[in-house]
């Protein structure tokens, strides 16, 4: 309870003080980063999910979750576009009933992609942050794009991009929309995530922490529906 | 599907009589002139009541929103109505009308030697215009209350003139992204410089111009008075040019085809002497085929409004459409037809393939591209149609080919959003990349009979030019803003001029530090030849490699895309006129980003000479390096 | 186990269609809380926008490359329109880097390059707002160009949200460009006032004509 308080309130801080998302808390959390040892047993996870064939352009839901497994509670949620009424595209914090069964191995590896990375905490503060600025946007209805992929390629841009912000953690791939960036070229900006979060699995496919390495809490609270 | 509707095309927003000044808003039908037999009195009676203009749109939000869902293959094919001539009132004159109500222009080049035989009305004002049965009625900018536009047709030697009224809604009434000035180019006739539709020559409601169309062939003085015939263009359209809202206009719906015969390509399909004999009755054999993509809104107060947002550009679509409809099917008799593919952008570019029953791809043949025929067809058996925005293909396709009672699809690779689940319509084809369905019957008695086999040989190419010049045009994109040779677009400013008669080689360069952006570069005026693609392979030093050029890229052409880091090298001519022309891309929102350059014709060479010292002295006090060696031409 | 969501139940922005509605300046200029360079705080709709004919650009202090010639050219545009500014027509320059530019910084910079003068406003901000900004007013629709803050320096943008009308400008382009794209958002004139400027026009092309053989230079 107070880690999670002190959690939010850094949060709150990284929000009123940074231009982008983690710039400013950057210099400072890159040394904070180095420093830190693991001493406490939390765990922090970060899942790219994504799956085809639900909306019309092959495309389908697909957003940044972000999971704490700490020793008597965790936390877990995700920002992105899930299939609201109507099976139609919606942006914001994803329920979590939507959530859920997309935290799971992909069944369907033709149509599903998931891709689980366990973060240190700095890692996971600078992402919750980037989150959090997008769950604001969408709160006060003061999103970047008016088309709602657009949007969410930035998040999982953002999102993706923090965790190398310190030190080479993953194989990244520069969804910039520049002139390397071939699955801009070839995709729809619905389904540029999805085929962004395939190639980072491709790409760093050792990393990917599959169910039998997870804290069986979060297992178990990704798998309630079952 | 009614071709010659006569009387809906007869503009509803203009009394005959008196033009410009006069501002009536009660619409009344006017007497038909050289009405033929095939109006209905049915028609005349409805035409005869007063129509009130549609009430402005009301939009729905900012959030781009999924469109509404629309059954496949309900709507036929419509057939834009062939454009009637009509009197004009005042008649046109070689000055402008100023008191009469015309926009200010330079007077008509080569008038007395072009006098306009057929007039034409097109009348820019509101309309309603249903894209399917599914989707209540969308306002629109029409010319003439239809989308697309009536069809002008005409023939080589007998010029045109076609009076442009615009009748868009007052600014305080305009609750739409466009803007009620208009300024119309014909896209790409060898047309003087005033009738040109010049970007920056708009003119508000209540206002009129004349385009003058010699519809002559390029190379008037050099082949005695009527132009070289190798330089035959044929499927033209027409189009809102106006600066920063080219995008929103076209979206809004203002534009139309515009179609020119000769002995060569006749309006018929009989043996007369030089036709091709290519499929050629307009409408029936012969058709148009109009792409855009659209979004819209949910219904509300009576309308499925397209989906636009004020102070954006023109949206992408989630609905594809062709001639005004979502998913057309077209009945087609076991027999050659020809199409005349139009992209009218606004941004979109269409990769097209034409699939059988089984799914397989069957072939269809490019006879003219950008208007001009190819020297020979070209079959695309195994690869698509790209046709970039405002890019034209005449295609014929066979239909012999296929059982009657079958139905062949044409696929464009993007899905669009049907919303409606429906199975696929071809093995391994999903119904959203469909664009419309041909559905093949047996070929009736009184249907005309089947066209004889394609030439080899459709036309021979003009004589090669042997430039007098080079010139590049450098595309760039800087702190957000488009360059064309390190300047921005400014029409007060002359960016290249060239001599009356001569010919140049000029070099597109796509230096656009933003990747995935293609470029369709269009240039006014003449068309050209490209001698030559290069693309950028790596930078510091400069690595080019060669592109081959594929078949169709042989001929002569108007619009020529640009691939990121691409240099297209092509040869053109400038004759017949004198004036200021355009370069742009032809991506609408690009264009409207002033991805534009404007280079002027002039007459003689003192003041050819004069004006690139005016050029690189402006360009040298801007700090850029002067675009002409010493003395005149490079 | 304690399960907290990370995430507050906030209703998503959804690919759905609103309903019918007038789409009206305050629908489409963000009302985001700004700070002038004399430090007074403003919404920028509310009280910088509404109802009026305004030209907004992006710069920031520190920026050496082109916006002190952009400056200059806005300078030059002021002048030209000197009668309006403040009346019924506003300058806004916005900075690009707001945790750099705070009041004072924009103050120094406007005086540095004579841009303390009437209805021209230089305004910073909260980052995220300023962002909000940036993107409603000068985005590209391209995932590199919005990110890069240095590709927002070189555009005018002029909006007059009585006519609902947005037109935007390169301010490199010729003084009178400049000043003739701004007109674009112009009050409406009536039909009798634009005809008079038609015969006006329709006069310089005579004499044009008759100078150049051609229309060249209106």
């Amino acid at each position: 309870m107070q880690r999670r308080t002190v959690l939010q309130l850094l949060a709150l801080v990284s929000l009123l003080a940074a231009g982008s998302p983690g710039s400013l808390l950057a210099a400072s959390s890159c040394e904070a980063e180095a420093k830190r040892s693991g001493t406490d047993s939390t765990r922090y996870f970060m899942v790219l999910a994504a799956r085809t064939g639900v909306f019309y352009e092959r495309s389908g839901p697909s957003f940044v979750a972000l999971m704490r497994a700490g020793a008597d509670d965790y936390d877990v949620g995700a920002v992105g576009i899930y299939a609201g009424a109507n099976k139609q595209p919606v942006f914001g914090p994803v329920p979590a009933g939507s959530y859920e069964e997309m935290l799971r191995e992909a069944r369907n590896s033709s149509s599903d992609v998931m891709l689980r990375l366990e973060l240190n905490p700095a890692q996971y503060e600078r992402t919750l942050n980037v989150l959090r600025l997008w769950e604001r946007r969408v709160r006060e209805k003061a999103l970047l794009y008016p088309d709602i992929a657009m949007d969410n390629i930035l998040l999982v841009k953002q999102a993706t991009e923090e965790l190398n912000r310190c030190s080479r953690t993953i194989v990244s791939y520069n969804l910039d929309w520049g002139l390397q960036d071939d699955i801009s070229e070839h995709n729809t900006p619905l389904r540029i995530p999805y085929e962004y979060f395939k190639e980072l699995k491709r790409l760093n496919g050792a990393k990917h922490v599959p169910d039998p390495a997870m804290p069986p809490a979060l297992l178990a609270a990704t798998h309630s529906k079952e | 599907m009614s071709l010659i509707e006569a009387d809906s095309n007869e503009p509803q927003a203009e009394p005959s009589s008196h033009e410009g000044i006069d501002r009536r808003t009660v619409l009344k039908a006017t007497a038909l002139i050289g009405a033929t037999a095939v109006i209905t009195t049915k028609k005349t009676t409805v035409l005869a009541q007063s129509a009130p203009p549609p009430t402005a749109p009301v939009l729905c939000g900012t959030t781009p929103p999924v469109s509404p869902p629309t059954r496949p293959f309900i709507d036929d094919l419509p057939v834009p109505p062939v454009a009637m001539p009509v009197n004009l009132n005042p008649a046109p004159t070689q000055a402008a009308n100023i008191a009469g109500g015309e926009a200010a222009r330079a007077p008509h080049q080569r008038w007395s030697q072009f006098l306009p035989l057929l007039r034409y009305r097109m009348v820019a004002a509101p309309s309603l215009h249903r894209h399917h049965t599914d989707l209540l009625p969308s306002y629109m900018w029409t010319f003439n209350g239809k989308y697309p536009a009536p069809t002008p047709l005409n023939c080589y030697g007998v010029p045109s003139l076609v009076r442009f009224s615009n009748r868009l809604p007052e600014t305080a009434q305009n609750t739409t992204f466009g803007i009620n000035e208009i300024t119309v180019h014909l896209h790409n006739g060898h047309t003087a410089s005033e009738s040109d539709g010049f970007a920056q020559d708009f003119f508000g409601p209540g206002l009129f111009k004349d385009n003058h169309y010699a519809n002559a062939y390029a190379g008037i003085d050099a082949f005695g008075g009527i132009g070289d015939p190798r330089e035959a263009m044929h499927t033209f359209w027409f189009h809102d040019h106006r600066a920063a809202f080219t995008a929103n206009n076209n979206y809004l719906g203002l534009n139309g085809m515009y179609i020119v015969y000769d002995s060569k390509d006749p309006s018929h399909e009989l043996a007369t002497p030089g036709s091709l004999r290519l499929p050629g009755y307009y409408g029936i054999t012969d058709i148009p085929l109009i792409l855009t993509d659209k979004r819209f809104c949910a219904a509300a107060n009576g309308r499925n409004e397209v989906f636009q947002v004020v102070g954006a550009g023109a949206p992408g679509g989630d609905k594809w459409v062709v001639n005004g409809k979502i998913q057309p099917k077209f009945r087609v008799r076991r027999r050659k037809y020809r199409f005349r593919i139009l992209n009218t952008g606004p941004a979109k570019a269409w990769t097209l393939t034409l699939i059988r029953p089984d799914g397989t791809q069957a072939p269809m043949t490019i006879v003219a591209v950008d208007a001009n025929f190819l020297q020979s067809p070209v079959v695309l058996a195994d690869r698509p149609l790209d046709v970039q925005v405002a890019m034209r293909f005449d295609v014929i396709i066979d239909f012999s080919a296929f059982p009657a009672g079958s139905s062949v699809y044409l696929k464009e690779a993007t899905a669009q959003n049907v919303g409606v689940v429906t199975a696929d319509p071809a093995p391994g084809l999903p119904i959203g990349n469909v664009l419309m369905r041909f559905d093949v019957v047996n070929r009736e008695s009184w249907f005309p009979p089947d066209t004889p086999a394609l030439p080899t040989v459709l036309t021979q190419m003009p004589d090669p030019i042997v430039p007098d010049a080079s010139f590049q045009w450098e595309f760039t994109l800087v702190n957000g803003q488009f360059l064309i040779n390190g300047l921005p677009f400014d029409h007060n400013r002359v960016d290249h001029v060239v001599l009356k008669g001569s010919s140049e080689e000029w070099t597109l360069a796509n230096d656009v530090a933003a990747g995935n952006w293609n470029h369709p570069v269009h240039i006014h005026f003449e068309e050209g030849r490209i001698v030559s693609r290069r693309v950028r392979i790596s930078q510091n030093p400069d690595v080019f490699q060669d592109v081959a050029l594929r078949p169709e890229e042989l001929g002569r052409r108007d619009v020529y895309p640009l691939p990121p880091q691409n240099r297209v090298v092509l040869r053109m001519r400038f004759r017949d006129f004198v004036g200021r022309y355009l370069i742009h891309c032809h991506n609408m929102n690009h264009e409207d980003d002033f991805m534009m350059a404007r280079w002027d014709i002039v007459n003689t060479m003192a003041e050819l000479t004069q004006r690139r010292r005016e050029i690189d002295e402006r360009r040298m006090l801007a700090g850029l390096a002067p675009q002409y060696q010493q003395g005149g031409l490079v | 186990m304690n399960r907290r969501e990370l995430f507050a139940n906030v209703t998503g922005v959804g690919a759905h269609s609103e309903a019918a509605r007038a789409c009206s300046g305050a629908d489409i200029v963000p009302n985001v809380p700004l700070r002038t360079h004399e430090n007074v705080e403003v919404r920028f709709y509310d009280d910088l926008v509404k109802g009026r004919q305004v030209l907004i650009n992006m710069m920031y202090a520190s920026c050496e490359s082109y916006c002190p010639a952009i400056t200059a050219r806005l300078v030059e545009i002021h002048k030209a329109l000197a009668e309006r500014m403040g009346k019924d027509l506003f300058m806004y320059s916005i900075s690009l880097k707001p945790a750099e530019d705070g009041p004072a910084a924009l103050k120094e910079f406007a005086k540095m390059h004579g841009a303390l003068l009437p209805g021209w406003t230089f305004l910073t901000g909260d980052p995220y707002d300023i962002e909000t900004l940036r993107f409603a007013l000068f985005r590209h629709n391209h995932i590199k160009l919005d990110l890069d803050t240095q590709a927002h320096t070189g555009k005018l943008r002029i909006i007059n949200d009585a006519i609902n009308r947005w037109v935007h400008v390169a301010p490199f382009a010729s003084k009178a460009t400049v000043l003739q794209h701004i007109s674009w958002a112009d009050p409406p004139k009536t039909l009798e006032q634009r005809l008079e400027d038609n015969r006006r026009l329709q006069e310089q092309i005579g004499k044009e004509v008759e100078q150049f053989g051609y229309r060249k230079v209106i």
